[in-house]
């Protein structure tokens, strides 16, 4: 890649960046003021918690789109669960499923 | 935010070995950190450039891809009163990461469990940011550098970084929140269905997009219900 290709780019970066920052500030604080209802806000309020599950179930269940649930990754984050209820300590849930993953790695494989 | 860092850092070493072992600038690579901050957009926009397509294609996926972030804003306007600067920087550092920690927070603060200690969200979502910005910066670029040596580092699927950075959130969301229960049982069905389809972006703006209907749709019966038994 050449230096032209580059001063291409960063005007591209510059315009996505802009829009990002545009979409961000327009629903942060203009369209919620028009919007006055339970009904829109109770599916607002939703948000974080299907947040949570997109970033959870697909992840842990698919990989590139493709069911794969026979690993020892599956089975490391499914013994998590308990672990976390118990220590009250969401945010040690990557640390705690890697120490079980290497651990299960190690006598499995 | 300490607990999200871990996933920000894997994932910035990540985008920085996938523009350095395609032998990207290393400008052109961290001006997407610097500049837009928006981390699926960006390892779209690295891959895109590494395949050749067309610029527009790029500012176009871009831009739709940034569309979850609509949910994200709209979900925080009644916690966030900021004016001025602050409302800039709000908007700059809103990305996924900083958007569960500021639900975590907006939900403290409607318990009142952090009122005595006279913090904002905005100020706690402007701190959160700026962290997993220079976090986030810090690692693409030691990615890049060090592109050759992390090989080894990734022998571990991104896919199981991601649902371990997240699932103690959604463990303590069924555990504190029982209304939530049959809300997050529906949405994780859709989703697990959803996931055959669809992938990354278009799975995540479909699941939010679901997940806001059925909560809205639940509202709407409730709504109905209680104007019934008013009129009897």
């Amino acid at each position: 890649m050449d230096i032209t290709e580059l001063q291409v780019f960063i005007p591209v970066f510059c315009i996505i960046g802009a829009s990002t920052f545009t979409l961000r500030a327009v629903f942060l604080y203009i369209l919620p003021e028009v919007m006055d209802s339970s009904v829109l806000k109770k599916g607002l309020s939703s948000v974080s918690n299907s947040l949570l599950v997109a970033l959870v179930i697909p992840f842990t269940f698919f990989i590139n789109g493709i069911f794969t649930p026979w690993r020892v990754e599956v089975l490391a984050l499914i013994i998590v669960v308990p672990l976390i209820w118990i220590t009250k300590k969401p945010g040690l849930s990557l640390m705690i499923a890697l120490c079980i993953f290497l651990g299960l790695d190690f006598i499995f494989i | 935010m300490f607990p999200i860092i871990p996933s920000i850092l894997i994932f910035g070493l990540i985008f920085g070995y996938t523009g350095g072992n395609a032998d990207l600038p290393l400008l052109l690579v961290s001006s997407t950190s610097f500049i837009i901050f928006a981390g699926t957009a960006q390892f779209f926009i690295i891959l895109a450039i590494i395949q050749g397509d067309p610029i527009l294609t790029i500012i176009i996926t871009a831009i739709v891809i940034n569309l979850r972030h609509l949910l994200y804003g709209a979900a925080l306007h009644d916690t966030i009163k900021t004016k001025g600067i602050k409302k800039i920087l709000v908007s700059y550092f809103l990305t996924d990461e900083v958007f569960i920690v500021s639900a975590e927070l907006k939900k403290k603060f409607l318990a009142k469990e952090v009122l005595e200690n006279d913090i904002e969200v905005e100020d706690c979502l402007i701190g959160a940011g700026f962290f997993a910005w220079i976090v986030w910066n810090i690692c693409t670029i030691v990615g890049y550098l060090f592109s050759d040596l992390l090989v080894n580092l990734f022998t571990i699927s991104s896919e199981f970084i991601v649902a371990g950075t997240f699932l103690g959130y959604l463990v303590m969301q069924w555990k504190n929140f029982p209304t939530e229960r049959i809300f997050i049982v529906q949405v994780a069905v859709l989703g697990f269905f959803l996931s055959f389809w669809f992938q990354s972006s278009l799975l995540l703006i479909g699941i939010l997009l679901l997940g806001a209907f059925i909560a809205m749709f639940e509202q709407h019966r409730k709504n109905t219900r209680l104007e019934r038994m008013e009129v009897h």
